[in-house]
């Protein structure tokens, strides 16, 4: 996608002489001048140099004055591009006869515009092709290839283009691998990888019965008859998958207090030398000791999180896992407009969902009543919420009742709203941290299992959660 | 180091068209320039010049006001090469060689000779290169011959005034 606005911004006339080319007839005519005026050859040799390489370099570009600047266009490989990583591919038209042109390219983990790349001029197209990556998820800038195309020694100028068309992706969001839900005994379904109250064919023993006529050979029981010399048969409950209805909650969004902008022009260097040295620190960080220096970025990252970002890793990772055993898997928005992708299986309802998440922003919208959600008997919901509104809890306790079983995932920021908190602000933030605590409290009590996001190990908050369930009434 | 180069087990075939063009790859090799480079050479060219300008002057100290005036331009121009900073430190040694005493035909002339048209390609390249581009050194190739002739050929020049004094 490429915004047409941002191309018309991006012409900047043709080519022009720079500071450079005037340089050299002012410094050669004051020593000439000099030399000639006071007898002094070695002021006229001191020019000559100069005066050589100036007139080399007019020659070699005379030709440049009236053609059109040469410019960049960036695509995405759409064949390499899943998984939040992308190949873009940017092309350099216009370069016959430059002498070197600058074209900004993406780079992985510093965005659409993070490194330089100076190439040599000569063909009239030149290709560059670069890895995108990112954390991020949603309609991103992918590339922006601003460019400068330069003369001889620097003599002449085309640009910089400051603002070149973009280049836009929709990023799915990625997946974090986390163990599927153990879930109690489910009445529905035929074949999964839960079982059910149900005598069928599946995995776990019931108990034994006689032999009947029609009964499948490969269930006798073979160690009961050579005990009793008569046949028994096994009785198994029926294996079963499960449903799940994802639901997303965007009647609240909460994010980090963002660091204002910094006003003034020292203020803003020292942020850039402070920020400089950071990044010094931490390239040598990551030579050292690379595992612990993922982690700590990756615990940064948490830290800026929102509660939408928190929402869509969950509501992605729960898919996945559940999808990756055979269930049924479907997502909806539970506010207005109800947005639903219905329960199916395999990758591609992975991909669909992960489509679906990708399109969701921070706009808050009006929470539904339970009753228009929609929910069929039997589904698990898995509701993602903040969980700092009354209907919100209310909304999990309404679903409980109803008879589905209800997983709440707590998707509010609290360790990174409190990080950037004013020293005003923590203190109504620990306010509300603990009012939250009384509500999840209540949900746990009524069989409701809770998971928080923000806190992180999502194994062993998964088993707690499996324990909730199974001592629900 | 990393940068600009011909991608190995790249094809350079692009789906941009029939048309056969080099492709590389940004970040994937190591034969390259960084744009801070450029500066690192302008800087020791900055310094030298000055060094053998500025002592050699008569009746001019290095911490005189026209010196630290001189090695203010200096510094300027490194930071800043696109400005009228160069022009004004050229300006600058080329007067301060107007004040030297003694040999006219020494040494430290055929020095400045090379130091001076030095100051002034680097700068003009530094002011179109961005600081942290990575360059190919087919981009400056040009340039480093430009500048190698226009040495030699003064040399000559030089050298030849040398033999007729």
């Amino acid at each position: 996608m490429t915004s047409p606005a941002a191309g018309q911004r991006a012409s900047r006339g043709g080519w022009h002489r720079t500071a450079a080319w005037y340089r050299v007839p002012g410094v050669t005519a004051l020593a000439v001048g000099l030399g000639v005026a006071f007898g002094r050859p070695d002021l006229v040799l001191l020019a000559a140099p100069l005066l050589l390489g100036w007139a080399a370099a007019l020659l070699a570009g005379r030709h440049l004055v009236g053609r059109p600047a040469p410019r960049a266009v960036s695509v995405v490989d759409a064949e390499s591009f899943g998984n939040n990583a992308a190949d873009v591919v940017t092309t350099v038209i216009g370069g016959d006869g430059v002498e070197f042109a600058s074209v900004a390219q993406p780079g992985e983990g510093r965005g659409p515009i993070g490194r330089m790349v100076t190439l040599a001029g000569g063909p009239a197209t030149r290709t560059i092709r670069s890895r995108f990556r990112t954390t991020g998820w949603g309609t991103t800038t992918v590339a922006r290839p601003d460019s400068l195309g330069a003369g001889p020694d620097g003599l002449y100028l085309a640009g910089p283009v400051r603002r070149a068309p973009t280049r836009t992706e929709l990023i799915l969001p990625a997946v974090v691998a986390i163990p599927p839900f153990t879930l109690p005994p489910i009445i529905g379904g035929w074949a999964g990888a839960h079982v059910s109250r149900r005598p069928g064919q599946g995995s776990d023993l019931i108990d034994l019965r006689e032999y009947a006529p029609g009964d499948r050979l490969r269930s006798i029981h073979w160690r009961a008859y050579a005990r009793h010399e008569r046949l028994y048969t096994t009785r198994t409950l029926s294996d079963a998958d499960a449903e799940l209805m994802i639901c997303l909650d965007q009647s609240a969004y909460f994010a980090p207090r963002r660091v204002e902008g910094v006003r003034g022009m020292w203020r803003r260097a020292a942020r850039r030398v402070r920020a400089a040295i950071v990044a010094a620190v931490a390239a040598v960080d990551a030579r050292r000791d690379p595992a612990g220096h993922a982690a700590r970025v990756d615990a940064e990252r948490r830290l800026r999180a929102t509660s939408l970002d928190h929402a869509v890793a969950a509501a992605a990772a729960v898919a996945a896992a559940h999808l990756g055993q055979g269930d049924r898997v479907g997502v909806m928005t539970a506010t207005v407009p109800r947005r639903l992708l219905r329960p199916g299986t395999g990758n591609r309802q992975l991909q669909r969902i992960r489509h679906q998440l990708a399109l969701l922003d921070d706009r808050r919208t009006r929470m539904l009543q339970v009753a228009w959600w929609g929910l069929t008997p039997g589904q698990i919901v898995v509701w993602c919420s903040p969980l700092v509104t009354p209907a919100a809890v209310h909304a999990a306790i309404e679903c409980a009742a109803r008879g589905h079983r209800v997983i709440v995932i707590d998707t509010l920021p609290f360790a990174g709203m409190l990080a950037r908190a004013t020293a005003a602000d923590t203190d109504h933030l620990r306010v509300l941290a603990v009012e939250r605590q009384l509500e999840l409290d209540r949900l746990r009590g009524r069989g409701i299992a809770v998971i928080s996001w923000d806190v992180g190990d999502l194994p062993g908050q998964i088993a707690e959660a499996t324990r909730v369930m199974r001592g629900r009434r | 180091m990393s940068g600009a180069v011909a991608a190995p087990g790249v094809s350079d075939m692009t789906t941009l068209g029939a048309e056969r063009v080099p492709v590389v790859m940004a970040g994937s090799g190591w034969r390259t320039w960084h744009g801070w480079m450029l500066r690192v050479v302008l800087g020791l060219a900055v310094g030298g010049a000055l060094a053998i300008a500025l002592p050699g002057a008569a009746g001019v100290g290095v911490w005189s006001v026209a010196g630290v005036s001189m090695l203010a331009a200096g510094i300027g121009t490194v930071l800043a090469p696109g400005t009228v900073l160069p022009l004004l430190l050229l300006v600058g040694l080329v007067l301060y060689r107007f004040a030297a005493p003694g040999p006219v035909l020494g040494a430290s002339l055929a020095v400045l000779m090379a130091l001076i048209a030095l100051i002034h390609q680097a700068a003009a390249l530094a002011a179109v290169i961005p600081l942290r581009s990575e360059c190919e050194w087919a981009a400056l190739r040009p340039a480093l011959v430009r500048y190698a002739v226009a040495v030699a050929v003064s040399g000559l020049v030089y050298l030849a005034a040398v033999a007729a004094a």
